[in-house]
């Protein structure tokens, strides 16, 4: 008998940590992932230019339709809805959040390179050029219960135009 | 007897605790590589504005190095030509998968193969 709880013991044990490992390895797999998209999602943004400004030599991003094409760059990738839930079949498992997109071009009347800094999420950055900003996040994956909660997983991505020199 | 029978039941367990976090470590890299090599392709393919055959090799060459076979290596895109300026590129890249566990106790099929997608606008300028 006492053979058999410290088999149980031992089997309880390492059913615990094998989940926690295969959580570490989802997180990780996750911000791989959400990295990916976010890069692709900027670029995608960053070619959303006003044509008639471009005509007049200025690089101006267009908001609406920069930030329309980052949506669709990320449901596209991650596989979500309209919504940025996930579809059936998607790697994720909670709604991802775009928390931060920001333009910087020639209508800010700033003058580059530029020191962008954002500290509230750790941002800082030389840029040389227009630029995308974004940051998005989603929820941590939870195998286990654990009494601390743990924070979302979120990443920066910065998509800009450099001028040949 | 019955010592004998637990002591044996314990060595298998013992093995599977051994074994299954390693088979698990091994899967979960393998799947990192290919959505890794997904994600490169498909932002270099948005400069040439397709999946070029340069870029095919140097995929299969990255997947070959961490022990998949160059046959069983799908890349396929949803363009053969090359795409103007913000259209959308499609790739995919899947690669056949390891068994999740060193002995499979249920009737559930495992996945078979790793899966990689990217979606991205091309920046090809003629």
């Amino acid at each position: 008998m006492d053979y058999i709880i410290k088999l149980a013991f031992v089997l309880l044990i390492f059913i615990y940590s094998w989940f926690f490992q295969i959580q570490n390895q989802e997180w990780d797999m996750l911000r791989s992932m959400l990295k990916d998209a976010n890069n692709i999602a900027v670029h995608d943004a960053a070619q959303e230019l006003d044509e008639t400004e471009l005509t007049r030599g200025r690089l101006i991003i267009d908001p609406a339709l920069a930030y329309d094409t980052f949506q669709h760059a990320l449901q596209a990738n991650l596989g979500l809805d309209n919504g940025l839930s996930p579809k059936m079949g998607s790697r994720f498992k909670n709604q991802v959040k775009i928390v931060k997109f920001d333009i910087v071009d020639d209508s800010d009347g700033v003058t580059f390179p530029l020191l962008y800094e954002d500290s509230e999420y750790g941002i800082t950055k030389y840029i040389e050029g227009p630029s995308v900003i974004a940051v998005i996040e989603t929820e941590h994956p939870l195998l286990i219960s654990r009494a601390k909660t743990q924070e979302p997983i979120r990443v920066p991505a910065v998509q800009e135009y450099k001028f040949n020199k | 007897m019955k010592e004998t029978v637990l002591r044996a039941l314990f060595m298998w367990l013992v093995l599977f605790i051994i074994l299954q976090p390693i088979f698990t470590y091994i899967d979960y890299l393998l799947d990192l590589q290919v959505k890794a090599n997904t994600s490169y392709i498909t932002q270099k393919a948005a400069t040439e504005g397709m999946v070029t055959a340069s870029m095919r090799n140097e995929v299969i060459s990255n997947l070959k190095a961490i022990g998949f076979s160059e046959d069983s290596i799908e890349i396929t895109s949803s363009t053969d030509t090359i795409q103007e300026r913000k259209q959308r590129i499609d790739v995919y890249v899947t690669a056949p998968r390891i068994n999740l566990f060193p002995y499979n106790f249920s009737t559930v099929s495992q996945p078979t193969r790793y899966y990689g997608h990217g979606s991205i606008m091309s920046e090809y300028l003629d």
